[in-house]
């Protein structure tokens, strides 16, 4: 019985070591590639372990790939865009969720719009169009994209809903001002599912590439993403140069990864719902 | 009544002209909405009735020249050996990532369901490729299944196996997609999987057990029915982001080689901003849009809604 138990138990620990490798791996082969020259970076058979650390690899990316304008592109896009879509859904689901008006239904419905149609389906008549009033290549275009979210909107609607309506009343009667109300009684209420919607909001800006690769013809407002396939697809001379590729990954990963690795509870919990605790 | 008022309006004496501005904004459920619901229209619902509108033109961007011609644009795509290809490759996508992936998420999950520091950890690690970039994803693939330098190629063949051409020969380059995006979602699905799992109560199978009901009796009688939310929640999503799949394709093989990995959603892309044919384009986004839609529409309307997912 113990020797049986003995082996369930082992063979429990190898899969779950093998498990471990198939996730693991492709980041730590990204890691050391980053830092291995040039030519030891296209060895074969390749070396486990960098012989050499070629720190140097990350500054060439920085200035020659011209990274730190991509990466001030994607901070100021990511971020801004964040705010935009958490704010404009806030007031949208807010109204939705504890206000009485005749609309209200059929706005509703409306509001869930992009739950049915996907971007891949309409990002060429926006191209059309903002090609038309000339706004390609600007921070505004891809703001605006990002003003309405559906199931941001339906998400903080279902949040407000469950703040119980007493505590609204008990604070207007205390003579509290609309804003106070908001900012003082709704917005603590729903402090957890806010931290989540801004944390995916964020992670999937900073993600993002559909968007920046189909509304943008030049480098202007072009983020990480982009510029890391244009190092990926760049040959010089024969060679494909894998160890500048991985050290532009990196610099792409290692913001979400650091954030992954302090919040991980929280982020498991805004992609899963809360039944992962 | 009347001290209520007087309390509002001397707690709104106190604060500017700004303050009290944005406070009455509050009371106007039409201006909350208004910027929302605004580019929800212009920049949704607008666009969607002018691709439709498009989709029965030949529009030359360059000339700027549209003409009317009914339902060519749908008959090109039908009738085109590209189109068909690209829809077989769809479809084939879908289904392995449905079958494969969706065995492989629920193993994953049954398998990982423990409370260890141990299993906690594999988790973790399993998630980490659903919160970076799929463009991450993409180049650190295209990098491990390097024909030539390839730590994929290189593991084969110490261990004897002949290598593969993976992304760069038309017999392969679907499947090594395929594997991509599987490695991508599965430790996304084990922890939805595993959220199920903990959602089942436990008298359930207490009760079960005092029935000598067997482990596998067990497993079909009660997980799985159980589950099924999760599980439908999993098919319909997995299912339309075969149809929206479109980074990992732009990054990875353009489509190529020979269009064998080019799926529906990279083909209005390039039909539409590569080779200017906006209207073909269109008829094909329109087809993506009614797949995409329909599903959406089952798993919004027919799944139990008072489990949350993101």
């Amino acid at each position: 019985m113990s020797t049986k138990t003995f082996i369930k138990r082992a063979a429990e620990c190898v899969l779950l070591a093998v498990l471990f490798l198939v996730f693991i791996f492709p980041f730590y082969w990204t890691l050391i590639t980053s830092v291995k020259g040039m030519w030891e970076a296209i060895e074969f058979p390749p070396t486990f372990w960098p012989r050499e650390f070629v720190w140097s690899n990350y500054v060439e990316v920085w200035q020659g790939s011209n990274f730190s304008h991509y990466t001030k592109n994607s901070i100021i896009l990511s971020v801004g865009a964040t705010i935009i879509q958490i704010v404009s859904s806030v007031m949208a689901a807010y109204a939705f969720a504890r206000m009485e008006f005749r609309l209200k239904k059929p706005l509703f419905i409306v509001s869930l719009a992009d739950i049915m149609i996907p971007s891949q389906a309409i990002f060429l008549p926006i191209f059309i169009m903002y090609s038309k009033i000339g706004i390609l290549n600007t921070y505004l275009s891809y703001f605006l994209i990002y003003i309405y979210s559906g199931s941001t909107i339906l998400f903080f609607r279902n949040a407000f809903m469950q703040v119980p309506e007493e505590m609204m009343e008990a604070a207007r009667l205390d003579g509290a001002s609309e804003l106070s109300v908001m900012f003082k009684v709704m917005m603590p209420a729903v402090r957890p599912f806010l931290i989540t919607q801004v944390m995916l909001a964020f992670i999937q800006k900073w993600n993002g590439y559909f968007w920046i690769q189909t509304l943008t013809t030049n480098d202007n407002i072009r983020t990480l993403p982009i510029a890391l396939n244009s190092i990926a697809s760049q040959v010089e001379g024969f060679i494909s140069r894998w160890d500048l590729s991985m050290a532009g990954n990196v610099i792409l990963m290692s913001p979400l990864l650091i954030l992954y690795i302090f919040a991980n509870k929280q982020i498991k919990v805004a992609f899963i719902g809360n039944g992962i605790k | 009544m009347s001290t209520v008022r007087m309390n509002e309006k001397f707690e709104l004496k106190q604060h500017g002209p700004v303050y009290r501005f944005f406070n009455s904004l509050l009371k106007c459920p039409y201006v909350l909405m208004a910027p929302a619901l605004i580019t929800c229209i212009c920049l949704t619902i607008f666009p969607m009735c002018f691709g439709f509108y498009l989709s029965f033109h030949k529009w030359d961007p360059i000339s700027g020249r549209k003409k009317f011609v009914g339902m060519k644009n749908f008959e090109y795509l039908f009738n085109s050996e590209d189109f068909r290809k690209v829809m077989v490759n769809t479809i084939i996508f879908m289904l392995v990532t449905l079958f494969v992936g969706l065995f492989i998420k629920v193993l994953l999950g049954i398998f990982l369901n423990k409370r260890t520091p141990l299993h906690n950890l594999v988790q973790t690690v399993a998630f980490t490729p659903h919160i970076i970039a799929t463009v991450s994803v993409s180049v650190i693939f295209m990098w491990l299944m390097d024909p030539k330098n390839g730590a994929f190629n290189f593991v084969l063949s110490s261990l004897g196996l002949p290598t593969s051409n993976w992304l760069k020969s038309a017999d392969s380059a679907l499947a090594s997609l395929l594997i991509v995006s599987i490695w991508q979602t599965c430790g996304h699905g084990a922890l939805l999987v595993i959220a199920g799992l903990r959602s089942i109560p436990e008298y359930i199978y207490e009760a079960a057990k005092l029935d000598k009901s067997t482990p596998v009796k067990t497993f079909t009688k009660i997980t799985l029915p159980l589950l099924s939310p999760t599980l439908m929640y999993l098919i319909i999503t997995t299912s339309a982001s075969a149809f929206t799949s479109f980074d990992m394709v732009k990054m990875m093989t353009q489509g190529g080689p020979d269009n064998a990995t080019n799926l529906i959603a990279y083909y209005v892309y390039q039909q539409g901003l590569m080779f200017n044919q906006y209207g073909r384009a269109m008829a094909a986004a329109f087809i993506l849009f009614l797949i995409t839609a329909t599903l959406s529409c089952v798993n919004f309307f027919g799944l139990d809604r008072k489990v949350h997912y993101q």
